[in-house]
């Protein structure tokens, strides 16, 4: 997302704010993308993912109004859908439910020799389990500035952290990652 | 800067994201450092395998879909309270139809036991008088003393409704007041005994009844 992108999010989200429902159509077209892969690698489902992307533009249309600076949009939006996909992993955990296909829970557990992980698709399985092995904190800030290529000002205003402990969130994640995916490193 | 901060700034590196200076920084440590050039290139291969991660894309009905859900949410809110209040009432129908059925009769049975127990029961032995143009009064009506004309007046309501007759007129005359009433013919005989024993009973053969056949009778106070 380039400064174009930002100053069109800034004009749209006041059109918005002054009724006209055909410039959040706009808005989806630009963050949909995002804010559902987003979702997806946090809940590892992609049906669930798709009704947490749908209900947080929902929520995002009905509270715009209490959006103070319009280019906060982003982040903003992003923090919605972190608040909304934490509720539904609480929902989950309290209802325990069977692993959906996707989770990595369910995968086939090889964690073998490198001789035994070649395929590109076991080797995405062992990223995936590894990451949704991460503590949330870690996993958070490598899924937005990683994934979604936030600037650690933005991670940290999703995060409400501040841009050190975010360096620092990041750091630590990926050095929990190297080692639990030294096997597999080429 | 000690390998520590510079290990800190290593993903911003490997991703061209540090900024000019910073990046000459960080460059010139990894050439000295081989602690930091191996963080580094675990790095690399780190993220290489991250890369190898990658989301479905959105259903391509989506943003329809969320869209859809957010017109009928405005749709709702400008709808009129009065019709909220409606839609409300008559929604869904499967429970708000047996509700109102009963609510309905609820309020029909209370009504009824309101007007039964509240509402004086009106004079069934009375009725609309109206004149037809070849009416001829009664020319001889019954004459009947008695000693308190309303007291008697109530009597003779009575006498009437037993018989399943209905009061005509009354209106006061000369003396007393004068009642009109229908009767059967079969309860006529029956009647005037009844009335005979208010009081003082005058009656002549004919003409105790108008051209409509009605009895006359005038209740005279003694």
């Amino acid at each position: 997302m380039g400064p174009a992108d930002m100053e069109e999010t800034i004009k749209l989200v006041e059109r918005v704010k002054n009724g006209n429902t055909r410039a959040f159509w706009d808005l989806m077209a630009i963050y949909e993308e995002m804010i559902f892969r987003f979702c997806y690698r946090k809940l590892f489902n992609r049906e669930v993912a798709e009704d947490i992307a749908h209900d947080t533009f929902i929520k995002a249309y009905e509270k715009i109004q209490s959006l103070k600076d319009n280019s906060k949009f982003k982040t903003w939006l992003f923090s919605i859908a972190k608040n909304n996909c934490l509720d539904e992993l609480k929902r989950i955990k309290k209802f325990a439910e069977i692993p959906e296909d996707d989770s990595p829970d369910s995968l086939p557990d090889k964690k073998g020799s490198p001789e035994e992980i070649t395929g590109v698709e076991e080797r995405r399985q062992r990223v995936t389990r590894e990451i949704d092995k991460l503590d949330g904190i870690h996993k958070d800030v490598i899924l937005l500035v990683h994934y979604e290529g936030m600037s650690y000002d933005e991670a940290a205003e999703v995060l409400n952290v501040p841009i050190g402990t975010v360096r620092s969130r990041l750091s630590r994640g990926f050095e929990k990652l190297h080692e639990a995916l030294k096997d597999i490193r080429g | 800067m000690d390998c520590k901060d510079i290990r800190e700034l290593l993903y911003e590196f490997a991703t061209n994201r540090l900024g000019n200076q910073d990046f000459q920084l960080v460059e010139g440590h990894i050439k000295k450092c081989s602690g930091c050039q191996a963080e580094l290139n675990e790095l690399k291969e780190t993220l290489l395998l991250l890369n190898e991660w990658e989301a479905p894309v959105l259903s391509p009905g989506f943003r329809v879909k969320v869209m859809e859900a957010i017109e009928e949410r405005v749709e709702r809110k400008s709808v009129p309270i009065f019709k909220k209040i409606i839609s409300k009432v008559f929604q869904p129908y499967y429970l708000k139809f047996p509700i109102q059925g009963l609510a309905v009769a609820a309020m029909i049975l209370l009504a009824v036991t309101i007007y039964k127990n509240f509402i004086p029961e009106p004079d069934r032995t009375t009725r609309d008088f109206t004149i037809s143009p070849t009416y001829v009064e009664a020319k001889n009506p019954i004459l009947i003393e008695v000693k308190e004309i309303d007291e008697a007046l109530n009597k003779v309501k009575e006498i009437i409704k037993t018989h399943q007759g209905s009061l005509v007129r009354r209106r006061p005359v000369e003396g007393g007041l004068e009642v009109t009433f229908k009767i059967e013919k079969e309860y006529e005989e029956n009647i005037l005994k009844k009335l005979s024993l208010l009081g003082k009973f005058q009656k002549g053969e004919a003409g105790f009844k108008n051209s409509d056949g009605n009895i006359v009778i005038i209740l005279k106070k003694k």
